[in-house]
């Protein structure tokens, strides 16, 4: 950058106190080099201010609106996609949890289906048993528990993106 | 009486109201779009920062604090949204002939109002010399007349930091303007008759 006088002046007038202001009227009577120069930022001043705001074609508002009905549009779709995508999800853990027997034979469904409610409540009932003697099971009681953690974990890890993807409030409709 | 019709189309649209909003951007999207403009170079990556730039500003509307006037909240908004757009695009600044090629091809109706005069030109080739944040703030200082501290507000700088970049902001100016009336004047030398 080429080295000026003017670098050592506020070069815009609305900062210069009045002390400063007679200052540099004395030094521009000294210097015609600052008057130059200073002449020379004045006319690239005036420039900056005389430029005109540019404004956007016609109808900018109504794009915009337009643009928030599409983004609404979209969203409300993604949702729709969230919650069959979590149904089939949680359709697809609950087959798994009533076993793949029921595959093999598909009229026992309603007995499969009784099977695996009392095996996860055969599973609560053997994690309480292990409370109660815990000095005797402590590998199948940790199994247990951690089985039932993760299983819980991944309920509410359900639930919650339910509540977030599926069902969330929206703020003012886009996200 | 403005403020207080503001405020009540502020809270009508924070709770959801699409048109309360659509009439706070009818009246704002002027300085908006001016400030993406004078930052992107061109109207078409200026009119989607502008657009996107409400999009957040309505999604974000109950993070406003009504002591900030609106317009300051919203031009901060659209200055994040420019520097994104540079970051993600990386927009290079390849001078008035790149800008030129793309304001044509992106922005052809004749409703825009193109900034047409020659001094206008050189303003804006001008500005694009310097850095995005010294763009910001020169713009702010000469088009919005802002003060320091409004300008480090908008800009999340300090009050000392504004300063010093419009300070090394017009040294550049200075420079660039310097040199494109010498080039004039040589053009001109070459072009009349000896």
């Amino acid at each position: 950058m080429k080295s000026r006088q003017l670098d050592h002046w506020p070069m815009d007038k609305r900062d210069l106190t009045a002390a400063e202001k007679e200052r540099l009227e004395r030094e521009l009577k000294k210097s015609p080099e600052l008057r130059k120069e200073l002449s020379a930022w004045q006319a690239i001043e005036a420039s900056l201010q005389e430029a005109p705001m540019v404004s956007p074609e016609r109808g900018f508002a109504r794009r915009w609106q337009t643009r928030l009905a599409a983004r609404r549009e979209r969203r409300s779709q993604r949702q729709v996609n969230w919650l069959l995508g979590l149904l089939m999800m949680g359709a697809l853990s609950a087959l798994l949890l009533i076993g793949l027997d029921t595959l093999a034979s598909p009229a026992q469904l309603g007995s499969a289906v009784i099977e695996s409610v009392l095996r996860v409540g055969k599973l609560i009932g053997s994690g309480a048993r292990y409370l109660a003697i815990l000095g005797d099971g402590w590998p199948a009681f940790v199994g247990a528990l951690a089985l039932s953690a993760a299983l819980a974990w991944v309920s509410v890890l359900w639930v919650a993106a339910m509540y977030r993807y599926a069902f969330g409030q929206i703020q003012n409709g886009v996200r | 009486m403005v403020r207080d019709d503001e405020t009540a189309l502020i809270t009508a649209a924070a709770e959801g109201d699409g048109d309360a909003f659509g009439e706070i951007v009818e009246r704002y999207h002027k300085p908006v779009y001016n400030l993406c403009y004078r930052l992107l170079g061109n109207h078409g990556d200026a009119e989607d920062a502008s657009q996107e730039a409400f999009m957040k500003a309505y999604k974000g509307l109950k993070k406003y604090d009504p002591k900030r006037p609106f317009i300051s909240w919203m031009l901060a908004i659209a200055y994040n949204q420019c520097m994104d757009q540079l970051r993600r695009r990386r927009i290079s600044w390849v001078g008035l002939e790149a800008l030129f090629n793309r304001s044509d091809q992106q922005s052809p109706s004749a409703e825009t109002t193109v900034v047409a005069s020659g001094e206008a030109e050189r303003v804006q080739e001008a500005l694009s010399a310097l850095s995005t944040k010294d763009r910001a703030a020169v713009v702010l200082r000469y088009w919005y007349d802002y003060s320091y501290d409004e300008i480090a507000e908008t800009l999340s700088l300090t009050n000392s930091a504004v300063k010093s970049r419009l300070h090394r902001a017009r040294r550049e100016l200075m420079d660039v303007w310097t040199a494109e009336q010498l080039a004039l004047g040589e053009g001109q030398n070459e072009i009349s008759p000896a």
